[in-house]
């Protein structure tokens, strides 16, 4: 058994004679390396301490290995029997999230990226379930023996691996092992996140039948050293902590992003427009996870000549030990010690007392790496809130600056994006987001002068959607004083009802002399032009309507001035203004007195604006 | 299908939803030499190839597992030196599945790829493939009909259909579940689910993603395990829920899993002892079996 071998500069007794070679470069060729019995190069007596010995004898094992790494284990695996591990480049977010673990276990790497994207719910019967989709690549970066082969994921649509190169000769054995790893990394990932209970499809609902999100993660082996599994799932759950979910406006409303519009005149499903808002402007909210698994994995050795049932397990195994064992065991746990989930695809005989102490230490050890990984994710997170707060600070300073056109043009088209909508839908807004939209609406129609002191601006809408500029506006205008609790459909034809309670309000704001009144006076007349110009436009669609809304129309406006004063200067006036001013006459005293509460909340509401507004002024006299 | 209650699982009168006792596993029959070796025509038609085959039903799980082999390998790279090469594929028919689970490409199906290979190493830890160098042992799975648990009847299959085609095996590899749930309060421990169970224990209703009904709060536990039962050690288990408790409501459950492997060990093995009674009986006139314990 013993072999002629050259004393190993660390191991002066039985050393293997192979080359030393970084152990992450090796190819995987499992025939030769398979049985350490064809070709024992050493005999390594280990020390009872150093081995875990998770059977009952008490003898010292004699074992034989061949491979290089047979001196580091009984040298560094003294207490700790894994390497250390290392949680690097946990990457700040935008909306991806890389986070790349390099983990040393052996110099094994895996890197894993989440990315969102907002679908409607792929399962019928389940309208509530988001999809969480696992891409796990293992390719030539892993490991030389490997080949370029699709990655494995768990959705149809991205299929399994299906190479040409296995249809072909030599490659088939090289690529079934890598279709084996790459499909048990998944299944594990699969199963221990999925069914295992830490994620739930339920809570990746956005809105209930209409937009669920679907995570896509991607998993690669970037170094395969040994214990690729860990490394992945590892990778895979700090990446989904430190990932967060941007938040999403549903149906028209504050911050412009992804304009995600299908026009429809359906009377029940309507999609409306969703925006996903980006991270700047409105903090992402992490991912609803219950709890965190982390994984362990022991390389179980089988006495060789069988005669003991004594197994051997060694913790985190490198690639040489992965090659040379006889089974494979990974348990998985929490930080808090809960069992999530146990992979034990066999190989090696285990007797359950065996078993159960395996679990024990894989228990200790996936307790260890939390905590790790629980500080890396601090530091992590930090690092991003910083980096975000950067970023922050260098766009409002844009913004903020001047009030020249450009950033008018820039407001009006974020302005504008948050009010695109389907002429024929009909939503009922968020108060808050209607408050938001007419302050918009003020700034508009103030003349186009940023007051930036909305948050949920967005940069990435700049320059988009530039010809939705003026009729959507129109459309937020109309939107903004239009939408209440109490009135759901908001259509064209109600634009008509704006249109007279903008009449009304100009009648009744001679009457204020806030400084607010006067700005809306201007602004309505200014918006007055504008109104005109898209009279044409509504004038058809508003006749359809026009009788049922004129009853409706004093109820709106009653509820209009009692629950949404500020809405009043973004009423536009628009023609017809025989019908406007007979019903404003009738109207008009009732008002009355609710504005003036109005106003007072007006006031205390737009303070910057009046700020603004006086700039403004002064740019209005010059434009007009 | 209508939503399943956990309650329902257990019935007030202790029964199950197919009248079992928790500590009983489905009916379970085995049938070796499914496929005959060769056809009866002689040359004419290529014999069926198989030197094994197993048919294996549990409760209304049924499958069909060939043994091919030793035989030689066909490509010289697949070649291992000192062993034989276990092959094994693991496939569904198109009308194995209950109607309402998505049709999957048995190819490419994750799952039957995942297991496939859980076959493959519990299968690996049990045959004396030293005794054939390079050569190649192949074994080929068919699941006709899935009412939950076709791991565990693959398994149990293979293991037949290994012993049909002579293949020397240090131990019979038999596979069981075990799965466990808090039932208004108390805990049972049930043994071989089918598949209304195994939706109830893992809460996913047949597809990836699904959000685990019960799994978060309560202990609820599915175990599938195979074992070695004259040996007494476990060959493959798997377990994918979380369990407050750590490791030791997982025990309870391993035990009563290894329990329900005993028996269906036992029917295995009266299984192969008739048809070696069988062949005996066509070769010799008469066959006398003696149980030596």
């Amino acid at each position: 058994m013993t072999p002629p071998h050259s004393p190993h500069p660390n191991e002066p007794s039985s050393a293997p004679t192979l080359s030393p070679l970084p152990p992450c470069v090796f190819p995987v060729d499992p025939p030769p390396t398979h049985d350490p019995s064809a070709s024992p190069s050493a005999v390594l007596t280990i020390d009872r301490n150093v081995f875990h010995n998770l059977g009952e004898s008490p003898y010292i094992m004699f074992f034989s290995l061949s491979f290089q790494q047979s001196t580091t284990i009984s040298q560094q695996r003294t207490k700790h029997l894994y390497y250390p591990l290392l949680i690097t480049n946990i990457q700040s977010t935008l909306l991806l999230s890389p986070a790349c673990v390099h983990d040393i276990l052996s110099q094994t790497r895996a890197a894993a990226s989440i990315r969102a994207e907002l679908i409607p719910p792929p399962n019928n019967d389940r309208p509530n379930d988001g999809q969480i989709k696992f891409n796990v690549e293992v390719g030539p970066m892993g490991c030389m023996g490997y080949d370029v082969v699709p990655a494995s994921s768990n959705y149809s649509g991205v299929g399994d691996t299906a190479d040409s190169s296995s249809s072909g000769g030599g490659g088939e054995q090289a690529s079934y092992v890598q279709r084996l790893k790459s499909n048990r990394i998944l299944r594990l990932l699969e199963r221990t996140l999925l069914i295992g209970g830490s994620m739930d499809a339920e809570a990746l609902c956005v809105q209930s039948g209409v937009w669920v999100w679907r995570l896509v993660v991607d998993v690669s082996l970037t170094d395969d050293g040994g214990n690729a599994v860990d490394a992945c799932v590892l990778a895979v759950v700090a990446a989904l902590r430190h990932y967060r979910l941007p938040e999403v406006d549903v149906g028209g409303g504050g911050g412009g992003g992804e304009d995600v519009t299908t026009p429809s005149s359906e009377v029940e499903m309507v999609y409306r427009e969703t925006r996903i808002i980006h991270s700047d402007d409105k903090e992402p909210t992490p991912l609803p996870l219950h709890h965190t698994p982390l994984t362990a994995t022991f390389a179980l050795f089988a006495d060789e000549a069988g005669t003991t049932s004594a197994v051997s397990a060694f913790l985190d195994p490198t690639d040489r030990e992965e090659l040379a064992c006889n089974g494979i065991l990974t348990w998985s746990y929490n930080k808090y010690g809960e069992m999530c989930c146990l992979d034990f695809p066999g190989g090696c005989e285990l007797s359950p007392s065996q078993l159960m102490k395996s679990s024990v230490l894989g228990k200790k050890r996936c307790v260890e790496i939390c905590e790790m990984l629980e500080t890396a994710l601090l530091e992590a997170e930090a690092k991003a809130q910083t980096e975000r707060m950067e970023r922050l600070k260098n766009l409002r300073s844009l913004t903020v600056v001047p009030f020249t056109d450009e950033d008018v043009g820039t407001d009006g088209d974020v302005f504008s994006e948050d009010v695109i909508m389907a002429n024929n839908t009909a939503e009922t807004d968020a108060r808050a987001e209607d408050e938001e939209y007419r302050q918009l609406a003020l700034d508009y129609a103030s003349g186009h002068i940023a007051a930036s002191v909305k948050e949920d601006k967005s940069s990435m809408s700049a320059g988009k959607n530039r010809q939705y500029e003026t009729s959507s506006l129109f459309h937020a205008l109309l939107h903004s004083a239009k939408s209440t609790p109490l009135d759901p459909t908001l259509d064209s034809a109600s634009a008509t009802v704006q249109v007279k309670e903008s009449a009304i309000d100009e009648v009744v704001d001679s009457d204020m002399k806030t400084e607010e009144d006067k700005i809306r006076e201007i602004e309505m007349r200014h918006i007055d032009v504008e109104a005109e110009q898209k009279n044409v436009s509504f004038s058809c669609s508003t006749n359809a309507g026009e009788d049922s809304d004129e009853e409706e129309n004093i109820v709106q406006l009653q509820s209009e001035f009692s629950v949404m004063p500020s809405d009043k200067p973004a009423a536009k006036a628009i023609a017809e203004p025989v019908a406007n001013e007979s019903k404003a006459k009738t109207v008009a005293p009732e008002p009355k007195p609710v504005k003036q509460q109005a106003a007072d909340v007006e006031e205390d509401q737009i303070d910057d604006l009046v700020m603004a507004v006086k700039k403004k002024k002064s740019k209005k006299s010059k434009k007009k | 299908m209508t939503s399943l209650r956990r309650t329902d699982i257990l019935s007030l009168i202790h029964l199950r939803s197919d009248g079992r006792r928790p500590n009983e596993i489905r009916h379970m029959s085995c049938h070796l030499g499914a496929l005959p070796p060769t056809t009866d025509c002689g040359s004419a038609l290529p014999t069926s190839g198989c030197s094994g085959s197993a048919l294996v039903s549990m409760g209304l799980t049924q499958v069909l597992c060939v043994v091919r082999g030793p035989c030689d390998v066909g490509r010289r790279s697949e070649e291992l030196p000192d062993r034989a090469t276990l092959e094994v594929t693991m496939r569904t028919t198109p009308f194995s599945p209950p109607g309402d689970r998505r049709v999957t490409n048995p190819s490419t199906d994750r799952r039957l790829i995942e297991q496939s290979h859980l076959l493959q190493t519990a299968l690996s830890a049990s045959i004396l493939l030293h005794l054939f160098p390079k050569s190649k042992i192949s074994v080929a799975v068919m699941v006709l009909a899935d009412d939950g648990g076709r791991l565990e009847a693959s398994i149990n299959a293979a293991t037949l259909a290994l012993m049909d085609a002579g293949i020397p095996l240090k131990d019979m590899v038999c596979a069981c579940s075990a799965g466990r749930w808090n039932a208004g309060g108390s805990d049972e421990i049930v043994v071989d689910l089918n598949r209304r169970e195994i939706q109830a224990a893992t809460g996913s209703a047949g597809g990836g993603g699904g959000a685990p009904g019960g799994g978060g709060t309560s202990d609820t536990i599915y175990l599938p395990v195979a074992t070695m039962p004259q040996r007494g050690t476990v060959v493959l288990a798997q377990c994918e829920s979380r369990l407050s408790g750590g490791a030791e409501a997982f025990g309870e459950v391993l035990e009563v899993a290894m329990k329900g492997c005993q028996m269906v060990m036992e029917i295995m093995a009266a299984a192969v002892r008739e048809r070696g009674a069988g062949l005996w009986k066509a070769k010799e006139g008469k066959a006398d079996v003696i149980l030596v314990d």
